[in-house]
């Protein structure tokens, strides 16, 4: 169930089906980021892979006859035309043809038809059709998944072949669990039905005795996690920096030294990051300060180099130490600009009210706090970002009307209009409207959390809030996730008798977060006879979140505060 | 966990255990929990006793959390595959017999047109509609390929090798030397006048196409000089990998045992790698400095480049220093003295005792090869110029390091080492210009 060595075992067997000889690599552009997201250049090098191509229409011409070509492809009505005219006039020896999901025989019958030369010499599905970005993590990078609160049809088929391909390249055949209140949900888990029935073959997987179980959920159920501020580092340089592709853009940043403007931050070959990616800020910041305090020590020791056996030292430790420094100066760099956003967005404050708000915690005085935090002059978003979070998590009866005064306080201090439009988006995104009775018994069960995180003393007041869908999968793991909300997909049998876990992958359509994946880890610690397996449509920040809102309730007229009971 | 807390955010002062509002004051915070927190008092009060003990196992559980524990899982299998190349190949045969006739069908053609070429354009033309047969234009109203209409601007063109019409865009040029080629025949001294007044046939872009796939046939053999040096790189590889290191590896462990007749040989095999390491290293510069025409080949050659010189770098480094004949000679002294102990105390008694401490030995016999292992260059005596500069004197150790880590190929300390001597260098000037204001203070540092 690792999903890093899945996607990295395909890519070592394409390399070896070949043979010997000096390899050429043909990708489009998402597979290019699947390989990348794996598989370190020098790593790659020692396979004899010493060319890496992307299939456009404006690729070179050079022929190089005496290399081998991998191609490795989405299975795309674009790449299979591309892929053609490649073949017509091929520019390498022989070609070895590796599609990353289930392709349609008419269009092998296309691309055979084109290999007049006879240069291909295998044509395969390995499907390594996702973004691994942690062994238990994946994502499909589609920034958006919809308009209207529904599918757009391309990225609903985007989704279902990533799941197929996280299972095909797992082996596992699984029960389907959808949620009940979201028609999207139900939609794709009837997709990835469709499939699994038409590929009979493929899922003839042998299987243990326990089956394992796809839990598909939607977004809309819990907005409230993708706005909170995270602490832990991978998410905190997600939120304030943005990774993409395993990279973080650091060129905005005055007199930045060139070789920083863009750093990779790879869990498989940076150790540093792979030990504290989810250790909190604070721990980070501790981390960091011993570690620059022991180089400043060998530095200083470096400086005075009296004797022959101090240079000597000194020069033996040089690359080890010019090795590690460039490791640290990427971490130190990073964790200077957390910091500062972190003191110039006033974020310390701004996440205490974001979790009071998001854990019921002191509901009276929240419109109060928030008046008051929006009076210090915090930056736009953050400000729209309390007034979404007490929008989506209050609903006592003059809520509507402390709203709106809100709304005016942001309309007061200029904040921009599409921030102020995104709070009545948020609202519209979400799904889950609570009734009283539910709401009594969630408050009851608050407040036990609460007198249990009392119980802790110092529990963290930055991390209170628990994502919902930790919850959900705690629930699965006990085998209490209710059926009624989350029903198996029908004509499946479904086991009458109390079930048994051990394998579950969860898929969020509109994304997951960091702080999820961690919460995911850490299940997976706690639990060792289960294995989860997390993976959405993106990884979001908030700000991405609320994109992918804003275009997902585009054209969605009805705003749900009508629907409330006043 | 909780420590976590406190390292993260310290939270002082006077707080609310309920709500985490710091107040500042004692008695402001005693006032707002009689306030705000009355009910809960009761409630808090008769918890207590009853999570007292709860809370202690708790935080406690907390503590064995905060050791790094990770999940680990069976290791992965490769997932499923499928593969299509059987059908594959079914659709193409049947595609390829269609190209193949096609094609010989264009060469057959091409033999007929050149054969008894008449020099004469208006004669030739004549020749050309009696082989093939031309497409009457009238019936023609559009370019088959591009289905422009055709005008003044836009004329009808014949293909000479399928008679078809096309117009101008939609068409190519077939020299009549290559045609010749084509055929296997040269071009023939009494056409090379020929060749000159009229150059080429004019071809749709179909007929060319089949020309030249069949062209490009016959150049797909052809290996650059690259594949050459290429193929003795892999060679030595795979003779180190494979056979080499193997070898040294089994002598290696026998010195280690203490077999001193073993050190010539690990010499020999080490020496060996070695001569290979280089000649990878130089066969793989060769590949570089290869006169590279086009993009993609000069990144290839870079790729081979890097790729060597990790290669060398992690099998050279691999292979550890040799232990002298002393130390190997020590090892096997104590090795006997351990056998004749163990001859001396009955044998059953202390075994396990004895095989500890030649284990222990063995252990730390390990810990002085890694030692020699990891301590890099040493300075070179004889290289120390005489100078009274200690700048100049360190300046001179490190070119010996220099020298050596170029020896062992460790290209990236060479490099970090260059860097340092400049520094020292640029130092160096410094200095000599201040003490040409300040005589007589030239060595102080």
């Amino acid at each position: 169930m690792d999903l890093i060595q899945a996607v990295k075992l395909y890519i070592i067997k394409m390399t070896e089906d070949c043979g010997p000889g000096m390899k050429v690599l043909l990708m489009d552009k998402t597979t290019t980021s699947i390989v990348s997201a794996v598989f370190s250049q020098s790593e790659i090098l020692q396979r004899e892979v010493y060319l890496f191509e992307q299939l456009t229409s404006t690729s070179s011409s050079d022929s190089m006859y005496h290399m081998k070509c991998i191609t490795f492809l989405r299975p795309t009505r674009e790449n299979i035309s591309l892929l053609c005219k490649e073949l017509r006039n091929p520019r390498y020896g022989y070609y070895y043809i590796y599609f990353s999901n289930i392709i349609s025989k008419t269009d092998i019958k296309t691309i055979a038809e084109s290999d007049i030369q006879e240069v291909v010499r295998e044509v395969q599905e390995y499907y390594a059709d996702y973004l691994a970005i942690a062994p238990h993590l994946f994502s499909l990078n589609i920034p958006s998944c919809g308009q209207c609160l529904s599918w757009d049809p391309l990225q609903l088929t985007r989704c279902t072949q990533g799941i197929i391909s996280v299972l095909l390249s797992l082996k596992k055949n699984p029960l389907i669990r959808f949620q009940a209140s979201s028609k999207m949900s139900k939609q794709l888990a009837e997709k990835v039905k469709v499939i699994f029935s038409k590929e009979e073959n493929l899922f003839n997987l042998k299987q243990g005795d326990i089956q394992p179980q796809l839990l598909i959920l939607d977004r809309r159920e819990d907005p409230v996690t993708p706005l909170l501020m995270p602490w832990s580092y991978q998410a905190m340089v997600h939120e304030l920096l943005t990774i993409n592709n395993n990279q973080v853009d650091l060129s905005h940043i005055e007199d930045i030294k060139p070789d920083l403007h863009k750093v990779l931050l790879c869990a498989e070959q940076d150790d540093l990051y792979k030990q504290n990616i989810y250790k909190n800020f604070g721990e980070i910041g501790e981390i960091m300060k011993s570690l620059i305090d022991d180089f400043k020590s060998k530095a200083k020791n470096h400086q005075k180099l009296d004797t022959i056996s101090d240079m000597k030292a000194f020069v033996e430790n040089y690359p080890q130490f010019k090795k590690m420094s460039g490791t640290v100066a990427k971490h130190v760099i990073i964790m200077e600009q957390l910091s500062n956003y972190v003191t110039k967005k006033n974020l310390l404050e701004v996440s205490e009210l974001q979790q009071q708000i998001a854990c019921d915690i002191q509901s009276s005085q929240h419109t109060q706090k928030i008046r008051e935090l929006i009076e210090k002059n915090i930056p736009d978003e953050e400000a729209s970002k309390l007034v979404m979070l007490y929008a989506l998590k209050s609903f006592s009866k003059d809520s509507n009307r402390e709203l709106t005064s809100l709304i005016q306080i942001l309309k007061s201090k200029k904040v921009a209009d599409h921030w102020i439009e995104l709070v009545h988006d948020v609202m519209k995104f979400q799904s889950k409207i609570i009734l009283d009775n539910e709401n009594t018994l969630k408050n009851a069960k608050q407040i036990t959390k609460r007198f249990y995180k009392d119980l802790k003393g110092v529990d963290n007041i930055f991390t209170q809030h628990v994502p919902l869908m930790k919850e959900l999968v705690e629930d699965l793991i006990k085998s209490r996730l209710k059926e009624e909300q989350y029903p198996f997909l029908s004509d499946i049998n479904q086991p009458t008798k109390k079930y048994e876990v051990q394998d579950i992958i969860v898929f969020v359509i509109g994304g997951v977060t960091y702080e999820e994946s961690m919460a995911i880890y850490n299940l997976n610690t706690a639990n060792p006879q289960v294995r989860i397996i997390l993976g959405g449509s993106t990884v979001h920040n908030s700000s991405s979140f609320l994109n992918e809102v804003k275009l997902a309730t585009f054209g969605v007229i009805k705003s749900r505060g009508g629907s409330r009971k006043l | 966990m909780t420590e976590a807390g406190e390292e993260n955010i310290v939270l002082e002062g006077f707080l609310c255990p309920i709500c985490k509002v710091d107040f500042g004051v004692d008695l402001k915070l005693f006032l707002h929990f009689q306030e705000a927190h009355s009910e809960d008092q009761d409630l808090v009060k008769s918890f207590k006793d009853l999570f007292g003990k709860a809370k202690e196992k708790i935080l406690k559980n907390d503590i064995g959390k905060k050791e790094e524990r990770h999940y680990v899982w069976e290791p992965q299998e490769i997932g499923e595959v499928q593969s299509h190349f059987q059908y594959f190949k079914h659709c193409r045969n049947k595609w390829v017999e269609h190209f193949v006739m096609e094609t010989n069908k264009t060469v057959v053609r091409l033999e007929k047109l050149l054969c008894n070429l008449p020099q004469d354009p208006n004669k030739r033309k004549t020749h050309e509609q009696t082989i093939v047969h031309w497409l009457d234009g009238k019936d023609v109203t559009r370019c088959p390929d591009c289905t422009k209409s055709f005008n003044i601007t836009r004329r009808q063109h014949h293909c000479r090798l399928c008679g078809s019409i096309v117009c101008h865009e939609c068409s190519c040029f077939l020299p009549l030397a290559k045609a010749y080629e084509t055929i296997n025949e040269t071009a023939k001294n009494q056409l090379t006048s020929l060749t000159q007044s009229s150059p080429s046939f004019r071809l749709c872009v179909h007929c060319g196409q089949v020309l030249e796939n069949r062209e490009q046939i016959k150049y797909r053999d052809l290996k650059p000089l690259m594949c050459d040096y290429y193929d003795k790189i892999i060679e030595c590889r795979n003779k180190i990998e494979n056979d080499l290191l193997i070898k040294f590896n089994q002598t290696y462990n026998l010195l280690k045992e203490g077999e001193s007749s073993y050190l010539t040989e690990a010499n020999r095999i080490r020496s060996d790698i070695v001569k290979l390491a280089e000649a990878i290293d130089a066969l793989s510069n060769r590949i570089l400095k290869l006169e590279n025409d086009t993009n993609s080949s000069k990144v290839t050659t870079k790729n081979i480049r890097l790729a060597m010189i990790q290669c060398v770098q992690s099998t050279v480094l691999a292979i550890p220093a040799l232990p002298s004949l002393k130390e190997i000679e020590e090892i096997a002294q104590r090795k006997r003295e351990a056998a004749e102990a163990r001859l001396r105390n009955g044998q059953d008694l202390d075994k396990p005792k004895i095989s500890q401490s030649v284990s222990k030995r063995h252990s730390t016999q390990k810990n002085e090869i890694k030692l020699r292992l990891e301590d890099g260059w040493s300075p070179v005596t004889n290289a120390n110029v005489n100078s009274d500069n200690p700048v100049v004197e360190q300046m001179n150790i490190i070119k010996n390091y220099i020298k050596q880590a170029k020896e062992a190929y460790r290209f990236d300390e060479v490099a970090s080492l260059e860097r340092n001597l400049q520094e020292l260098n640029e130092e160096y000037f410094k200095m000599q210009n201040d003490s040409g204001n300040m005589p007589g203070y030239s060595t102080k540092n």
